[in-house]
């Protein structure tokens, strides 16, 4: 049988009254976990909010060269017309798409990495995408990397919603035994229905067989433990969801309304460390301007909105916003007017915490790797490196199984 | 200690698709002890009933009582016989499918199709096939169209028809098949400038798996499959003025190799045979999967010249299939949850709300997550869809108007009295449901849910809030999502 501590925390276990006590006040409590071992002292009430591009969003038609003479000529039909980019300085500019993230340069809020991979790459999704997920190229370790910083912290055993993935499944870099990190889709459906003629004595008994449930088959106390946490969440979530009010008009597309969920238990306090949201369709082996155009649209136009929205309620110091892709592609375009897998690609960090500017080494177009593709330079564990220690306030060593530099895009 | 970069992709990729929440508790015994100390309880599958039950569960989905009783009749290797080769004229499914409206054109509906199809099908084993290998040859709606949709239907057709036959014939309609050809941009792969998507997808996902094929290996394979496209009307055809029909090198070997060629030097890879064995064992049996069961499949595959009826019969009558270690030993997908229970408990349904249903487990028929499908084992559960498990376990409990479909009568199921003591109300949707495998503490908390002692009768013509409630609460215990 598992006992209630290995299910429930401690104050949470009573009954149904009882589950919508003061969670709020959790929020404070991390500060105590978190601080144990870590460098310089962060302040515990700061978030980070992570963005997945999934599919290999293309680097060089999103940050782009135009001064480059090469890279009109690796792209014929599918360069952006450099008169048109966004301009961030002499050699870099924006895709015209992305206006948004242009207004965050000019308010000095936005930091851009070029170049970012790691050692022998590979070009297949689900393994290069494995591979950030684990931040293990070589397979170190095969849990996900913000479920080590979990287990190493704790955080999630104080507040149910320390993690936070917005989406359909669980994100594989918050998979480790042992820590359960809440997947909400739609907050709508984040309920645990029960007959309303026989409510409480069903959810009395609904708790009891989740404790009972034998430790005999290995996938049981996951089971069980992901409802426990899940039913005593749906309380903070609807508390912390029907009491918002967002300042901005939130997009109607879905990682629109991710951010706004995420802006809701940031700014409602309900001790969240890190959010995920997840914008898919990247992988444009063919017509890729217009996928790729409408993609950027909507990620800039949805990211500057979180960003105002925070700014509006006095969160904007406290949260940063990272973008991650699983590749970027290659330099030379295909026949199907696309790209096909490759490297080098890009992230963006946002927030009134960066140090704003470009980062890495810029992109040498005429000195490719065998792939055809740019050669990385800036190893994406530096940047987790980064977001652990100079963000989240904790050791990074343990997490990451080496010392990896950080690269300095964040304010002192 | 070195290992190669792909021998870490590949332990890596196994590490994070099936991580446990803890470690396997007790070794594998001949008797199961329950945690909490109460007498041991006999061990699983050692009579006729629970082996068959064991077998409709993975090879079909579940068996409602009035099934289980024809099966054990028939004895469990005629009853796997019917399943590999079901002798009836046609699929009972048609019969309520032909009586029901469905506007095909909407992804909905034909979803809605589908669950039904599941549901009344009196050929278990080959939807469930069909629905191994639309996760298998993944292809998603979502770029190949709602307006194509037939193309999806047709995919699926495919399956159905190919499920249980010959490995090499079903990829080599898969590689002429519109939705794929249109998914993995088949059709945009020119003669001059090749698109790698389906090359690549078709090795490290559809046959051998990654580690056994290189970069040029993907680059030789796009080769091979230029001109295999599809017309206006989005039927197959090769454009022979679009296909590069020079030289390649590919796995090792050079020739002017067309896509064909490809498709035959795939299927007969040892690589590609050991690899569909270990899904097909990951699928039916358990995860991890046993080695040395992995290695006897692979064997048939190629023995029988990629005959996967075989394969397939092999594994169903395997020692490993019977096993304490395969039985409960998988999580149910959505499909077999909501599809186990409809069966189980007999439901009679039209599919009104499963998609929607299906969407909020994780499962959204003819729209799998990516290429590479559903990744399965562990990654069920999560909040957001125990939530959702816990929620169809309430919308099948909770009395309905009779036209939204879902109806349960369980005293009749059960063919229990009226009036019953509470235990044999417990127990027997205990065996019904979850095989009588929970523990003593839970069995306990289900009898003090009724308010009774165990032996104390429960009138249940009385009682629907709390019959109904016994069966939610039965159906919402974690060992139910065990398979």
């Amino acid at each position: 049988m598992l006992t209630r501590r290995q299910l429930i925390r401690s104050g949470a276990v009573a009954g149904v009254a009882s589950a919508i006590a003061p969670t709020f006040l959790w929020g404070a409590r991390v500060a105590r976990g978190s601080s144990e071992g870590a460098p310089a002292a962060a302040p515990s009430n700061r978030t980070l909010v992570i963005i997945q591009m999934a599919g290999g969003n293309d680097g060089l038609n999103t940050v782009i060269p135009y001064s480059d003479s090469n890279y009109l000529g690796v792209r014929p039909n599918l360069r952006v017309d450099p008169a048109t980019v966004l301009q961030l300085n002499d050699r870099l500019g924006l895709n015209p798409a992305m206006a948004g993230l242009k207004n965050l340069w000019d308010a000095n809020q936005l930091a851009i990495i070029e170049g970012v991979g790691y050692p022998n790459p590979s070009y297949s999704h689900f393994d290069s995408m494995a591979i950030w997920q684990t931040a293990a190229p070589k397979g170190e370790f095969s849990d996900g990397w913000l479920g080590r910083y979990f287990k190493q912290t704790a955080a999630e055993a104080n507040a149910d919603f320390a993690g936070i993935d917005i989406g359909g499944a669980l994100a594989p870099m918050f998979k480790t035994p042992g820590v359960t990190i809440p997947v909400v889709q739609s907050p709508a459906g984040y309920k645990l229905a029960l007959d309303p003629r026989d409510a409480a004595a069903r959810l009395e008994a609904w708790r009891d067989l989740q404790t009972a449930a034998s430790t005999r088959q290995r996938y049981l106390p996951l089971i069980a433990s992901a409802a426990v946490n899940a039913q005593r969440s749906t309380q903070v979530l609807a508390r912390a969801v029907s009491e918002y009010q967002p300042s901005v008009t939130y997009g109607k597309d879905p990682l629109s309304g991710s951010l706004r969920v995420l802006a809701s238990v940031i700014v409602q306090e309900a001790g969240t460390k890190v959010g995920y949201a997840m914008l898919g369709g990247f992988d444009t082996h063919s017509n890729e301007r217009k996928t790729q155009d409408q993609l950027l649209t909507t990620l800039s136009d949805a990211l500057s909105n979180f960003q105002a929205d925070l700014v509006a309620h006095g969160k904007a110091d406290d949260v940063l916003i990272v973008t991650w892709t699983e590749f970027g592609r290659r330099v030379k375009e295909n026949g199907s007017q696309g790209t096909d897998h490759g490297d080098g690609g890009s992230m963006f960090v946002l927030g009134n915490g960066v140090k704003p500017g470009i980062y890495g080494d810029p992109p040498d177009l005429m000195q490719l790797d065998s792939n055809g593709s740019i050669q990385w330079s800036t190893d994406f564990r530096s940047v987790y490196a980064t977001l652990l220690q100079g963000w989240l306030g904790v050791d990074s060593t343990g997490i990451l199984g080496a010392r990896f530099t950080p690269v300095p895009f964040l304010a002192a | 200690m070195a290992i190669s970069p792909t021998q870490a992709r590949i332990a890596r990729r196994a590490g994070l698709t099936a991580l446990a929440a803890a470690p396997v508790a007790g070794a594998l015994t001949a008797v199961r002890h329950t945690q909490d100390g109460a007498a041991p309880t006999k061990a699983p599958l050692q009579d006729e009933r629970s082996r068959i039950a064991h077998l409709y569960r993975r090879a079909g989905f579940g068996a409602s009582p009035a099934e289980l009783d024809a099966a054990v009749a028939r004895g469990y290797d005629a009853s796997l016989d019917r399943l590999l080769s079901p002798a009836d004229d046609h699929d009972a499914a048609d019969d309520v499918l032909n009586q029901t409206d469905f506007d095909l054109a909407k992804l909905d509906d034909s979803q809605r199709w589908w669950l039904v199809r599941m549901r009344y099908t009196s050929r278990p084993l080959i939807e469930k096939m069909a629905l191994f290998w639309h996760g298998h040859f993944a292809t998603a709606v979502s770029k190949v169209g709602i307006k194509q949709l037939a193309l999806m239907r047709q995919q699926n057709d495919l399956f159905r028809t190919q499920a249980l036959g010959n490995f090499h014939d079903l990829l080599l309609s898969v590689s002429k098949d519109p939705a794929m050809l249109i998914w993995l941009d088949g059709r945009l792969n020119h003669k001059n400038v090749p698109n790698e998507n389906y090359g690549r997808e078709l090795m490290e996902l559809f046959t051998m798996g990654i580690g056994n094929y290189t970069e040029d290996d993907v680059k030789a394979a796009a080769h091979a499959f230029t001109g295999w496209t599809v017309n206006r009307d989005f039927q197959y055809v090769f454009n022979p003025g679009d296909h590069d029909a020079g030289s390649k090198t590919f796995l090792g070997k050079t020739g002017t190799f067309n896509g064909g060629d490809v498709v035959d030097m795939l299927a007969a890879q040892p690589a590609t045979a050991k690899f569909l064995a270990r899904k097909l064992t990951r699928y039916f049996v358990s995860d991890p999967p046993d080695s040395g069961l992995v290695a006897s499949l692979a064997s048939v595959y190629l023995s029988s010249g990629y005959d996967l009826r075989a394969v397939l019969r092999a594994l169903f009558k395997s020692d490993e299939f019977m096993t304490a270690g395969a039985y409960h030993s998988l999580i149910k997908s959505p499909a077999e949850l909501v599809i186990g229970t409809l069966r189980t408990l007999d439901v009679t349904t039209d599919g009104t709300g499963l998609p929607g249903i299906m969407r909020t487990l994780g499962q959204e028929l003819f729209n799998p997550p990516s290429v590479a499908g559903w990744p399965a084992g562990d990654s069920w559960i999560a909040t957001n869809t125990v939530l959702a498990r816990n929620n169809f376990a309430n919308s099948i409990a909770v009395a309905q108007k009779p036209e939204s479909g879902l109806l349960a009568n369980v005293a009749s199921l059960l063919s229990l009295p009226s009036v019953a003591t509470a235990s044999s109300l417990a127990d027997g949707l205990t065996t019904l449901l979850v095989d009588g495998d929970l523990s003593g503490e839970a069995q306990q908390a289900l009898y003090a849910y009724l308010g009774a002692g165990s032996g104390e009768a429960v009138d249940l013509s009385k009682q629907d809030a709390k019959v109904r409630g016994l069966l939610y609460l039965t159906l919402a215990t974690p060992e139910y999502n065990l398979n």
